[in-house]
């Protein structure tokens, strides 16, 4: 049994409860209850307010838990198959959190999760649950579902020794269950399959049971059945995961070793390192040890995620929790660094393979006044989201900025949002670039992430050996009745086919070999188009292939614009160039003077448009009265003026480059 | 008058609302002599504030009433006039009248009195000559006779400004004016009998339904009968106006951008076959009969405004600072301070010289004419060239938008069309 020993007088914060004393509240709750009512009753301010005695009730004592009572497990699926759902659930079964009608993926935390209904970063949380007698302690890891934050799916899985692979009822088996399924299975854990929205009338539970076990070879009557949403058969979850998940290895008595998969930067404590304990005990004061830089940290706090940060005493073998380490920045926490008690380093443990930036994106401030502030900002999200890579840039048209590195074009677009919505940011993203690389005949290398990196034509002849493009391997899963669309949309996109099975009688799974530019942009929005909505799609990296590329410039009035120029397949330059210009006209109000919008390969105009000048531009009357007026509106809009970005001389506004690289118009 | 500068603390410089730098500013530039002892003509701008009828587009400070106090409303006139003469010491007989308007609402409404008594006042007080312009605007409703035209030319008027808008009857009714095309043609013929050469008449273009084949019908005829001076607007959509509503709820569509446009360009080149000058945005003249009192608003000179809602540009007798006035706008309110103070001024802000500035350049880039080297740098103690934004400035004459000569700088015609655009351009 874990003891919560109390020695405090709570008193006053008792009577704010309606409660006459501790002894009333521990006579009023059972334990576990207990627990739960400290961290959500009271919140932290009431925990740190009062000043904690070691053991007392703002350090959990865990010690109790050995790794047979400890189950690792995560939830992973394809993209909104109910996941975070199904965690709200679990919570609540475990009183974690009070059971309420309107918790709504609560392990959800950013504004731009909540705002898109989808989950960006893997969250844990800690769950105690009696099961025949026994008390357990469960930590449940709640993934993302969208394939650009397929990483966050891998190192999770490290720190779990089961995971829930759930399918939803009516959509069936899709691309990244697939995809989230082989990055599970080659981390040799054992894997439940769960049918969610068995309430939805669309249901068809049996037949996707049939689709997991040919795509899965997992028996069909293994499945569980449920209903997140109402609940149902929800209660067969934490059961089947304390009979079927093995418990954590490891040796409580050895010395402390730890696994290192997440970290974040929280505003009071620092830098909080999430980590799986794989041997011995760690509490507050210890000494441990980074294998990655060996460097040397007193461990300050332990806790667990439950599901908000909570101390505990200590943590040993086979628990997972939270550490605060005295470190100053995020960089120092290595995600998939293993520590070690300083006296007993040991064999550090595989690690993860860093996630690798897809796209990369050049970011300017809209008013180049703003730079300095933009570049705390930019520092300061990087801090939260680490797989971002950084490096300056300069461009011409543009002014000083960024260029980015992001893991997908979603990832791109939350990191956008979320430099507007919690930095207040203005600024302009350029269309993405995935990296590509150029051999040179003298046998050097480069990686071009920026366009204008690109080597002009003479380079090319004289001194390249080959330019290539980087390749995926990708899957997409769809009804058979969209086949043939399907196919014609990627051969159009260059790809090649490597496989065509039939998961049942209509469901379909393709695997095709594509340029990675061709599925990062639109790609995915097209297939959902001629599939009516029905496919569903991903990709892993394969490697790098020679291509006939070229960069195609936009030039405005005889001046090229670098922050618009994109390197492409030679054969798809001229219909692009022509998309460019035309859209380009479309976005760009009159000016003065005309202007003429060329897309260009080399010396070569692929594409032209003009916009003729503004005609007229001049209010009717001026009389005395208006005279203020008007000198204030012009002061308005010299404002605005300094508002835009002037690029070849051409005024630009912020809504019409957005609109341009984002293609809603 | 001993009682009038009792009333108004006057030329004491304390006793206006200055800003420290722009007075600063201007004290330097007075005492470096930038700005020679006060000869400049000013002008007088005298609104009436009552109409017959409210017009669906005009925004304009007016007031339909059917009780007027003449009387009263003549006196508050001559009191606040003399006021503000020697307020803003206009009446040390060292600046000549350049220009008087009777402006509104609808002039044409107040007793013949009217102009008689701010005359007599003016040519009492100050230097009104022969060659002051002394213009009024009318409406054709409310000028049926040419007696009644010969009398107030006989009071002094020498200009008339006769507001037609559209010799359209379905396009008059649309509006809400209360005559027909032929009050309004004969109203003109009239009024050219008494002012031969002397007559202005507005009209509006762009209205909703006007195709560009309506208008310049409209333009011929008007060609054959007009004097030597026509303002032609654009049909503006004023906040506040029935017409503003109307479009607002999507009830009435105006012509689009290059209708518009067509109009515009439509409209100089038809007066200009009849020897017509485009010289300003909305305003032609043919034999030189321009508007002095218009043309001396844009180049920068000093007017006083008198009358409810009425805003002048005046200079302080001493420094040369420029201050903007308004007057209280509602016409009961105004006879009241009018009465009580000996002026219904109400507000009297310094123009800072950046203002200045950049309003001799707004104004300037909708004339012909442009802006005056030297009047700009006797004004502003800046050189305009020095002012604006060189690259821009030059960019502009390059593009055939700006003309640059030796004695000043002007748009070109199709610098004049998007003069609005200009000047945010050329703004440093
Ligand atoms: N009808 C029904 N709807 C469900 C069920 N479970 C989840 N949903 C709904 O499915 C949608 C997606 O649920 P989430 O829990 O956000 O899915 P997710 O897998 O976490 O999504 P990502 O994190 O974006 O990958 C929400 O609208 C849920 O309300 C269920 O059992 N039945
Ligand atoms: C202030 S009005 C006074 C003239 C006189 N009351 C009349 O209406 O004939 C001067 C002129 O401004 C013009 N005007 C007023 N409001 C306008 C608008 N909204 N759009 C275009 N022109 C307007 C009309 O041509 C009008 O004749
Ligand atoms: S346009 Fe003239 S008549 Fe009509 S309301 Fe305005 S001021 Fe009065
Ligand atoms: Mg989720």
């Amino acid at each position: 049994m874990p003891s919560y020993k109390a020695e405090y007088t709570f008193d006053g914060v008792f009577a704010e409860a309606g409660l006459s004393s501790l002894k009333a509240a521990v006579e009023e709750f059972e334990l576990v209850d207990w627990l739960y009512w400290c961290t959500t009753g009271w919140k932290k301010p009431y925990l740190s307010k009062y000043k904690m005695q070691p053991n007392s009730l703002g350090s959990m004592e865990l010690e109790a838990f050995k790794t047979d009572q400890i189950r690792n497990f995560s939830i992973i699926a394809h993209v909104d198959h109910g996941k975070s759902t199904l965690a709200d659930r679990l919570l609540e079964l475990a009183q974690t959190i009070t059971k309420r009608k309107d918790n709504k993926q609560v392990l959800d935390k950013l504004r731009v999760e909540r705002e898109r209904g989808i989950t960006v970063k893997a969250q844990s949380a800690s769950l105690f649950y009696d099961y025949k007698g026994k008390k357990y302690l469960l930590n449940l890891i709640d993934t993302p579902g969208h394939m650009d934050f397929n990483f966050e799916v891998s190192r999770s899985l490290a720190a779990c020794q089961g995971t829930l692979l759930l399918v939803d009822a009516a959509q069936g088996i899709q691309a990244q269950t697939v995809a989230n399924f082989y990055l599970a299975f080659g981390q040799d854990i054992r894997i439940l399959p769960v049918i969610n929205k068995i309430d939805l009338p669309s249901a068809e539970p049996d037949r996707v049971a049939s689709q997991i076990e040919v795509a899965f070879e997992m028996p069909a009557e293994e499945c569980l059945k449920i209903s997140a949403k109402s609940s149902l058969n929800v209660d067969q979850i934490l059961p089947a995961i304390i009979e079927s998940v093995p418990p954590p290895p490891g040796d409580v008595e050895g010395p402390f070793k730890a696994l290192l998969f997440d970290s974040w930067h929280d505003t009071y404590v620092g830098v909080v390192c999430l980590m799986a304990v794989i041997d011995g005990r760690v509490k507050k004061g210890d000494k441990i040890v980074s294998a990655h830089s060996e460097r040397k940290y007193e461990v300050m706090e332990t806790g667990i995620m439950y599901p908000e940060q909570t101390p505990t005493v200590s943590l040993q073998a086979g628990q997972v929790g939270y550490f605060v380490l005295n470190m100053k920045t995020l960089s120092e926490s290595h995600v998939g660094d293993t520590f070690f008690d300083h006296k007993h380093i040991g064999t550090p443990m595989p690690g993860f393979v860093p996630a690798k930036a897809m796209v990369w994106a050049g970011i300017f401030p809209i008013d180049t006044a703003d730079f300095e502030k933009l570049d705390h900002s930019i520092a300061k999200l990087t801090l939260s989201d680490s797989s971002v890579m950084v490096q300056k840039e300069t461009s011409t048209a543009l002014g000083q900025g960024w260029r980015l590195g992001f893991l997908g074009t979603l990832h791109m677009d939350v990191f956008r949002q979320r430099l507007e919505q919690e930095y207040d940011a203005n600024i302009i993203i350029t269309a993405p670039t995935v990296p590509y690389r150029v051999e040179y005949r003298d046998g050097t290398e480069k990686l071009i992430r920026n366009p204008t990196e690109f080597p002009d034509m003479d380079e090319i002849s004289q001194k390249v050996r080959s330019v290539q493009e980087p390749m995926v391997r990708s899957t997409i899963i769809f009804p058979n009745e969209y086949l043939g669309d399907i196919m014609v949309l990627c051969g159009s996109r260059r790809g090649v086919q490597l496989e065509h099975t039939y998961l049942d009688e209509n469901r379909v799974l393709l695997k095709y070999r594509l340029p990675l530019a061709e599925v990062v942009t639109d790609f995915h929005q097209e297939l959902k188009g001629r599939s009516s909505g029905f496919a569903s799609f991903d990709y892993e990296e394969d490697g790098y292939d020679d291509a006939d590329l070229v960069k195609m410039n936009i030039v405005l009035n005889s001046k090229p614009v670098d922050a618009l120029s994109i390197i492409l397949h030679r054969s798809q330059a001229e219909l692009v160039g022509r998309d460019w210009v035309k859209r380009l006209k479309g976005l760009l109000s009159r000016q003065l003077f005309e202007i003429v919008i060329q897309a260009s390969v080399g010396n070569k105009i692929i594409a032209r448009e003009g916009l003729s000048a503004m005609r007229k531009n001049v209010t009717a009357k001026c009389y005395g009265g208006d005279v203020s007026r008007k000198m204030k509106l012009l002061n308005k809009q010299k404002e605005g003026k300094k508002r835009m970005k002037a690029i070849g001389g051409v005024e630009v506004s912020q809504e019409a480059f957005y609109d341009f690289m984002s293609k809603k118009k | 008058m001993t009682r009038l500068r009792t009333l108004t603390p006057l030329l004491r410089p304390a006793s206006f609302p200055t800003s420290a730098k722009a007075l600063a500013t201007s004290t330097a530039l007075f005492n470096k002599g930038v700005v020679a002892p006060d000869k400049e003509p000013f002008s007088v701008y005298i609104h009436w504030p009552y109409c017959s009828s409210k017009c669906t587009y005009c925004n304009f400070n007016k007031y339909v009433d059917p009780n007027v106090d003449n009387e009263r409303m003549e006196r508050a006139l001559v009191t606040e006039l003399k006021s503000e003469l020697v307020h803003w010491g206009l009446d040390q007989g060292n600046r000549p009248i350049r220009s008087v308007y009777f402006g509104g609402g609808t002039p044409s409404l107040a007793r013949p009195r009217m102009f008689k008594l701010v005359l007599d006042t003016l040519s009492s007080m100050c230097a009104l000559t022969k060659d002051t312009e002394i213009s009024m605007e009318g409406n054709p409703s409310s000028t049926t006779s040419i007696e009644a035209l010969k009398a107030l030319r006989d009071i002094g008027i020498n200009r008339y400004s006769l507001g037609i808008q559209s010799f359209q009857e379905h396009i008059l009714t649309e509006l809400g004016r209360d005559h027909t095309p032929s009050t309004a043609l004969k109203s003109l013929l009239d009024a050219r009998t008494v002012w031969p050469g002397k007559v202005s008449m507005d009209l509006i273009m762009g209205h909703a339904g006007q195709t560009l084949d309506d208008w310049i019908k409209e333009l011929r005829f008007t060609m054959d009968i007009v004097d030597d001076h026509l303002s032609l607007y654009q049909l503006t959509v004023e906040p506040g106006t029935a017409l503003h509503t109307d479009v607002k709820q999507g009830k009435m569509t105006l012509p689009d951008g290059d209708l518009s446009t067509d109009m515009y360009e439509a409209t100089i080149q038809l007066t200009r076959e009849v020897g017509f000058e485009h010289y300003e945005v909305s305003n032609f003249a043919r034999n030189k009969a321009y508007s002095m009192h218009n043309s001396g608003h844009w180049i920068g000179i000093d007017y006083l405004g008198i009358g409810p809602g009425a805003h002048g540009r005046v200079s302080h007798p001493h420094t040369r600072q420029k201050f903007r006035t308004f007057n209280v706008r509602d016409p009961a309110g105004w006879m009241r301070e009018c009465e009580e103070q000996g002026t219904g001024r109400r507000k009297t802000d310094a123009i800072e010289l950046e203002d200045s500035k950049r309003e001799l350049l707004v104004l300037g880039m909708r004339t012909r004419r442009g802006i005056d080297l030297d009047r700009f740098y006797q004004l502003t103690g800046q050189g305009l060239l020095e002012f604006l934004n060189k690259d821009a400035t030059a960019w502009c004459i390059d593009a055939g938008l700006l003309q640059l000569s030796a004695a000043s700088l002007s748009p070109t015609e199709r610098g004049m069309a998007v003069a609005d655009e200009l000047s945010v351009r050329l703004l440093p």
